[in-house]
């Protein structure tokens, strides 16, 4: 089945869009939504998948886009569950979403027999936003990272994008970025989408 | 409603598997089959005979010999500094750091979510290799639990983490089950949220 329809998967979600990946690259980009028809937006996004960074202090990060492109602001928290340290970023012009708190190791490390990479799961909450007050885009989410010691971390991460003129339409793409700008060494993402608004 | 071969119900995802029982050693629910790669999600509730038990699973890998796998995995409380976990290799893991209580108002309530990958044989580049070439899966989980332990405090508790080296069929079932003593009763429901 195609984005663009109502119908439902034999399973519910409908599966928008792959990464499949064992390049090197700067980013990773999904359609997660389809944001200029009316049939086909989607009230609940699923994003999930797995991400090896090129470098050992890895940080990768998602921002969502609206029409065009726009990248939205945000603010988040990411919170590692194994203590109480977190990190965060709230109002200005912040774009991106930290997966994890601590840093994610290079994938051909030899220190975790199962290699060093994050393996998360993103639920996106696109709501509408076109008049004060504007509503916005929340995510929540949990991620499991191998850091470069080979421990596995587990964050939990809750974002809110946020429109204050209302000039974005719903956010369709999730781009997934290296915080310091690294690259990435391979990934296995999808996105899937629940009913429509 | 019909849609497909699959039934929805009210809510819009039929569950696929479930089961209430009590006064069994472990229970045993399937995940994934065949190339399925989507989500699965598995909600219950289960109580153990044995008070002060903390509750395990692990994967049952293959539509041949149920060869358990290794896993990585983090489990913590809301109500404890310190957490449980693995950064090398353990056939169980904890679903949960709280030790359940065995009482009728006690136990453990969760949702589970199981996210697996077909194939993992030259995924990812320099990959810490497979000695023993074979296309291996992999399964990643996430686990929220709400729970009573044996003094009847309530916690909220979290584990995640990932199973490697599973059967390259990805056939998989998922074995609960308590580190000492019996499951004194139990529900489950496994709902396949996406497909492959």
């Amino acid at each position: 089945m195609t984005l663009g329809s109502t119908d439902l998967s034999r399973y519910g979600f409908v599966a928008n869009d792959t990464i499949d990946s064992t390049g090197v690259t700067s980013s990773y980009t999904l359609t997660i939504n389809n944001a200029s028809s009316t049939s086909s937006k989607a009230g609940l996004v699923c994003v999930a998948g797995t991400i090896a960074c090129t470098t050992d202090s890895g940080l990768p990060c998602f921002r969502l886009m609206a029409s065009g492109g726009s990248e939205c602001n945000v603010s988040y928290t990411t919170i590692t569950g194994t203590s109480t340290s977190y990190t965060y970023a709230y109002g200005g012009t912040n774009k991106n979403v930290r997966l994890n708190r601590y840093y994610v190791g290079n994938n051909n490390a030899a220190s975790s027999n199962v290699g060093e990479r994050v393996n998360f799961i993103l639920w996106i909450c696109d709501q509408k936003h076109t008049s004060r007050p504007f509503a916005n885009t929340h995510v929540y989410g949990m991620s499991v990272p191998n850091g470069t010691n080979g421990i596995a971390y587990l964050s939990h991460i809750q974002a809110t994008f946020f429109d204050d003129s209302g000039a974005y339409d719903r956010q369709q793409k999730i781009k997934f970025v290296d915080q310091n700008g690294s690259s990435f060494q391979g990934a296995r993402i999808k996105a899937w989408q629940l009913g429509a608004l | 409603m019909a849609i497909g071969t699959c039934e929805y119900g009210d809510l819009g995802i039929k569950p696929y598997a479930q089961a209430t029982g009590s006064n069994v050693s472990s229970i045993e629910f399937p995940v994934f089959t065949g190339d399925q790669s989507g989500i699965t999600m598995v909600t219950g509730r289960v109580v153990p005979a044995t008070d002060a038990q903390r509750l395990l699973f692990r994967p049952l890998a293959g539509t041949s010999g149920y060869t358990t796998r290794y896993g990585q995995y983090v489990a913590y409380s809301t109500r404890s500094t310190s957490w449980f976990y693995t950064n090398s290799s353990a056939y169980g893991l904890y679903a949960t750091r709280t030790q359940l209580g065995n009482g009728s108002s006690e136990g453990c309530a969760f949702t589970m979510y199981f996210k697996g990958f077909t194939r993992f044989d030259g995924e990812m580049p320099n990959y810490p290799p497979d000695t023993t070439g074979a296309a291996y899966g992999d399964m990643m989980f996430w686990i929220k639990s709400w729970s009573e332990d044996s003094n009847g405090d309530y916690f909220s508790d979290t584990s995640g983490g990932r199973f490697f080296q599973m059967s390259k069929d990805r056939d998989t079932r998922v074995r609960m089950y308590f580190g000492s003593g019996n499951i004194a009763s139990y529900t489950y429901k496994c709902h396949n949220l996406m497909g492959n």
